[in-house]
């Protein structure tokens, strides 16, 4: 089966779109599929380091990317994505690789399936 | 006048939000992805006061230095309180 890209558009934890994406991803990729996620707008924010979920009840993002790309999920943040909401690469969690538009492109051609949280 | 917004900067709702708070001189209480808006630079120049939910910006793994000088951090009990002192509350944006 093909590269399935998952394009994250929408922040952590405001709805269930981000945490969809990671569980979508970690899914296919447990299944051998080969996914590229990338996180756009809002989305970059999925990769914020220091996220601490200590007494909301929530599960902690940041440790299921982590999962995923220890896994192998190929994790990408759009380079424009991360300098508009304020974030440099420092600001990311290991092993998301920046990218540009065209590369942007580039991965959503490759991919026989695209799905978008 | 208080305005809660709840959406984040990359939201049309949230931008509304916010808009209104300025425009209305009201105060703002941000809370959910909402805390977004309250890093550095995003709310230059907003006259009234801005909070944020301290729970909030914990779980997005945003720390006192990214925020914003002049935001106040506060918790659950406080939110009610301003809720209940203000003569108005518009939202959730």
């Amino acid at each position: 089966m093909g590269k399935i890209a998952m394009i994250l558009r929408r922040a952590p934890y405001g709805d269930i779109n981000a945490a969809e994406a990671v569980r979508h991803a970690m899914g296919g990729v447990a299944d051998d599929l080969e996914i590229d996620m990338i996180l756009v707008d809002g989305g970059v924010f999925l990769a914020k380091k220091g996220q601490d979920d200590t007494g909301t009840g929530f599960t902690n993002l940041e440790g299921s990317l982590k999962d995923c790309i220890d896994m192998g999920v190929n994790v990408y943040a759009d380079k424009a994505s991360v300098r508009e909401q304020n974030l440099e690469q420092s600001d990311l969690v290991d092993g998301v690789r920046m990218i540009n538009a065209t590369e942007m492109a580039g991965l959503v051609q490759e991919a026989k399936t695209t799905m978008i949280f | 006048m208080l305005v809660i917004v709840k959406n984040g900067p990359d939201t049309a709702d949230g931008k509304r939000g916010v808009k209104l708070a300025r425009d209305m001189a009201a105060d703002l209480f941000l809370i959910q992805n909402g805390v977004y808006f309250a890093q550095k630079e995003r709310l230059e120049g907003f006259c009234g006061t801005a909070y944020v939910l301290e729970d909030d910006i914990k779980l997005r793994g945003l720390k006192g230095a990214e925020i914003g000088k002049g935001i106040r951090e506060t918790g659950y009990d406080s939110f009610v309180d301003l809720m209940a002192d203000n003569d108005k509350v518009v939202g959730m944006f």
